[in-house]
Formats: structure tokens, C-alpha cells, sequence
């Protein structure tokens, strides 16, 4: 009898434990099935700006992507100091510092040596697909910067977070760690053509064709404020013209404007997609966002100067303008000679 | 010293402290703040070429200080309370010690952080001596 109940108890133990075994494996499949559904139409490895459905559908499998990709919040500070990340990312994505490629205090790009070594660390070689978010400055910022370093397919989920959630995808709060890559597979930097130096820049002001174009809001394009609490002189490189700041490049919703759109803004410039062209900020973020929509476009012709006005401010040699400079009363003079009152309150 | 001045400096040591603290929480965390911090120390470094000298001559100023209070304690036969001397002890230990064993590599906030414990610590350092100067012994 008691052979018999106990044999009874065991079997009804096992079925149950393989009914809800099977249960929950048909309900984990169901999930699987339908984020497997979701496909888009495959983009161009210049392409930068994507949207949330093709990358759900990288992390789905259904890209050539999708072999070998990273996804990257990007925003400055540990994952700890981010707004967001803590609290929902897209599935898989690692934390990516600001400050895993640039420096302090003039805020450049770092040794070559030293950005192989983070990129690495973040688990990303020349040939990993790197799909970052975050704000469209800092995001562009470190996409400038890997491809800049030689990583030959950057995007940007356009619109960031937001339109991620909006779209409906899910996200997670569990800490994702990079898996360190071991060999990059090409000499960092791959393209220092992207990049200008200050010296360059000087140089490369002589000529009428460059313009030098600053990304940073009319205040600090006309000298009234340098934009920084840190730095007291304001003021813009002689030469440089205005090419309006990252709210006309950024639409409301986080998602970057189109090439055309870009073109028509410019239409209120100083300058067209015909000149050679240098984008500058105050220290490299802001400059990125136009820049990578021209990269995405095909251009060629377009540099960012790195060290932006932070580090022309540092050299009391330097020509500066304070104004309008196609106006009467724009003020050409020199960094030593600007007033130590501008840093922003 | 008048017990109202006493209780200002008290306030004052621990609002430089507090600072400190903040001042050392808050630039690893917030962005604005480390780059500004980073652009002090640089601007510091170019307008002063001899920070270490500077350094260690505020160090020996504080130690200075602190011998004079304890030995004039001594000659004026005790006439403070002992924890006085054992905090302004403490104070000049803290500064001397976060000042000599770290530099701007260690925490990035030492040129702003340093002044600041230096800042509580002479405040301590002046009380007490002024204490030992004028209390008489009952």
C-alpha cells in the first residue's frame, strides 16, 4: 500500500514538474517567436543613424549584424553616474564612458594607444558592428571617435532610449560587462584625416574655401558667454562662421535631421556642403552630430577640430572674435585680451 | 574666548569639512564639476610653478602652530580642557597627512579639498591657542 502511494506521489511529482517545464518552455519559445518576427530593410555600413526596429532585428538575428555587434549607452561617468542606464537599456548593452575617449582638462581625443585600449576593453575590434545611444552630443561623440580610430561600422539608434521604449522593445536593468577583445586588426588611428588639429586649423584657415564652423549656441557664437563654467574668456577663432547649435540639428523627439533637411538649414549659413569644412564646439561633442550626418551622406570634405574653443582660448596668441563678424561692430582681437568675466553662470 | 565666537568657529571648521566632503563626492559624479575642477588645477599649475613648495610650507605652518599651542599649553599649567588640544592635535594630523600623502593623481579635487581641511584645521589650531593664551587657570 505504501509502495503504492509513494510510487503515485513520485509520478504525480514528475508529471507536474514536466508539465510546467514544458509550460514554461512553450512560453519563453512564444516570447523568442515573436521578437524574431521583427526584421528591417538592411542599411549601408556608412549608415549611421537607425532605427529601433533594425536593431531589434540585429539582436534577433536577422542581419548580417548581427554575427558581431556591441550595443553601447553612452553617457559620461561610471553606469552608477548615468540618468538611465540603472534603470532600463536596451538587452545587452554595455555602459560606455565619455571619458574612455577623451581627456582633461583641454578634453581632446586620447592616445591612440590609450583609445585601442578602451575600445578593446569594451570588447570591440575594426570589425564589430557598435550600435550606440544615448545624447546625441556625447553618443556622437564616441561614434566620431571609433571611427575615427578605425571601427568601420558605427550607428546611432536615432532617437535614443526614448524611441526605443516608444517603439515598444523591451529593455533590462541587469549590469552588462564588456568582454574584452584581444586585437583590434588596424593601426589606431584609421582615419586621422577626420580630425583636425589646432595647428591645422590655423593653417588651414588661409584658405578661402575652409570655413570654420562653430556648433555652439548664438550667445557663445556672438561672445557673451563662453558656454562653461570653467571657462572665463568667450569669444569664437577668427574666421570661424556660424553653423547654429545641436537644437537645430536635433529634432524634438532626440531623432537627428536628414541630409536635406541639414542642407536647408544651411541655407541660412555662411557656408555650403560645397566648402571644406571644420566642425568645432566648445570641447568636441557638439561638433559630431553634423558631422556624422555628413559622413552617413558620403562627404568627404568635412574634418572636426578637436580641440574646439576650449583649447583656442588657451593661448593668449590666438586671433579671436568677439560679434557678428559680418557686422561693423565685431571685435577682432587676441585671447589675452578678452575679458576673464564670460564663464557661464 | 567669548562662548558665542567659540560656537562660530566651531560652525566655520565644520562648514570647510563638510565642503571638503562635497567638494571630493561630487567630482567623480558629476560631470560639470570634474571638468571644472580639471581646469582649476591646470590653470593653478600654470600660474604657480612651485604648488610643492607652497605645499609643504603650509604643512610646516600648521605643524609649527600646533607645537606652539601644545608647549604653551604646558607652560600655562593645563589651563584648557585636554580635548581641545586633542582634536587641534587631530585636525593638524588630518591635514598634514591628506596633504602630504596625496596629490591631484589621487583625488583630483586635492588643490580645492587640502585648503579647505587646511582651513578647519588653522581655525582649530587659533582657537585653542588663543584659549591657552587668555583663559586663566581656575
Amino acid at each position: 500500500m505504501n509502495k503504492k502511494l509513494v510510487s503515485l506521489l513520485l509520478t504525480a511529482v514528475l508529471s507536474l514538474g514536466v508539465l510546467t517545464g514544458c509550460s514554461s518552455k512553450e512560453e519563453s519559445k512564444e516570447a523568442d517567436t515573436n521578437t524574431e518576427k521583427v526584421t528591417a530593410e538592411a542599411v549601408d555600413t556608412k549608415t549611421v543613424f537607425v532605427t529601433p526596429e533594425w536593431v531589434q532585428s540585429v539582436i534577433d538575428g536577422n542581419q548580417k549584424e548581427s554575427e558581431n555587434y556591441v550595443i553601447g549607452e553612452v553617457s559620461w561617468g561610471t553606469y552608477k553616474d548615468s540618468p538611465s542606464y540603472t534603470k532600463g537599456h536596451i538587452p545587452g548593452a554595455i555602459h560606455i564612458n565619455t571619458d574612455s575617449v577623451e581627456e582633461g582638462p583641454v578634453w581632446n581625443i586620447l592616445s591612440p594607444e590609450k583609445i585601442e585600449q578602451s575600445i578593446l576593453e569594451n570588447g570591440i575590434t575594426k570589425d564589430t558592428t557598435v550600435i550606440l545611444y544615448g545624447d546625441p552630443s556625447a553618443a556622437g561623440r564616441v561614434a566620431f571617435t571609433y571611427l575615427w580610430a578605425g571601427v568601420e561600422n558605427v550607428k546611432m539608434l536615432n532617437g535614443g532610449i526614448e524611441a526605443w521604449e516608444k517603439a515598444g522593445y523591451k529593455t533590462e536593468i541587469d549590469v552588462v560587462e564588456a568582454k574584452k577583445a584581444e586585437d583590434f586588426g588596424t593601426k589606431v588611428p584609421a582615419h586621422p584625416e577626420y580630425c583636425l588639429s589646432i595647428e591645422d586649423t590655423k593653417e588651414k584657415l588661409k584658405d578661402e574655401n575652409f570655413k570654420l564652423v562653430s556648433i555652439r549656441s548664438e550667445d557663445e557664437f556672438l561672445g557673451k558667454t563662453s558656454g562653461y563654467a570653467y571657462i572665463n574668456k568667450a569669444g569664437e577663432p577668427e574666421g570661424a562662421v556660424w553653423g547654429f547649435d545641436t537644437d537645430r540639428y536635433v529634432n524634438e523627439d532626440g531623432t537627428c535631421i536628414n541630409m536635406d533637411q541639414m542642407k536647408e538649414l544651411w541655407n541660412e549659413c555662411d557656408f555650403s556642403a560645397d566648402n571644406e569644412l571644420s566642425f568645432y564646439c566648445g570641447t568636441g561633442w557638439r561638433a559630431c552630430v553634423p558631422w556624422l550626418i555628413c559622413y552617413e551622406n558620403g562627404m568627404t570634405n568635412m574634418t572636426v577640430f578637436d580641440g574646439g574653443w576650449n583649447e583656442w582660448q588657451m593661448d593668449d596668441n590666438n586671433p579671436v572674435q568677439v560679434g557678428d563678424p559680418a557686422s561693423d561692430d565685431c571685435v577682432h582681437t587676441t585671447v589675452g585680451e578678452l575679458s576673464n568675466d564670460k564663464a557661464a553662470k | 574666548m567669548k562662548k558665542v565666537v567659540y560656537w562660530i568657529v566651531n560652525l566655520l571648521e565644520i562648514a570647510f569639512l563638510v565642503g571638503a566632503y562635497l567638494v571630493n563626492y561630487f567630482t567623480p559624479r558629476k560631470m560639470g564639476m570634474a571638468r571644472f575642477v580639471m581646469y582649476k588645477n591646470m590653470m593653478l599649475e600654470e600660474q604657480y610653478s612651485n604648488l610643492q613648495s607652497m605645499k609643504s610650507m603650509a604643512v610646516g605652518i600648521i605643524v609649527l602652530l600646533t607645537l606652539i599651542t601644545i608647549v604653551l599649553y604646558f607652560i600655562r599649567k593645563k589651563n584648557v580642557k585636554i580635548s581641545m588640544i586633542v582634536v587641534t592635535l587631530l585636525m593638524m594630523v588630518l591635514y598634514c597627512g591628506f596633504t602630504m600623502l596625496n596629490s591631484k593623481d589621487t583625488y583630483t579635487a586635492f588643490y580645492l579639498i587640502s585648503p579647505l581641511i587646511g582651513c578647519a584645521a588653522l581655525l582649530q589650531i587659533l582657537k585653542t591657542l588663543i584659549s591657552v593664551l587668555f583663559t586663566k587657570k581656575k
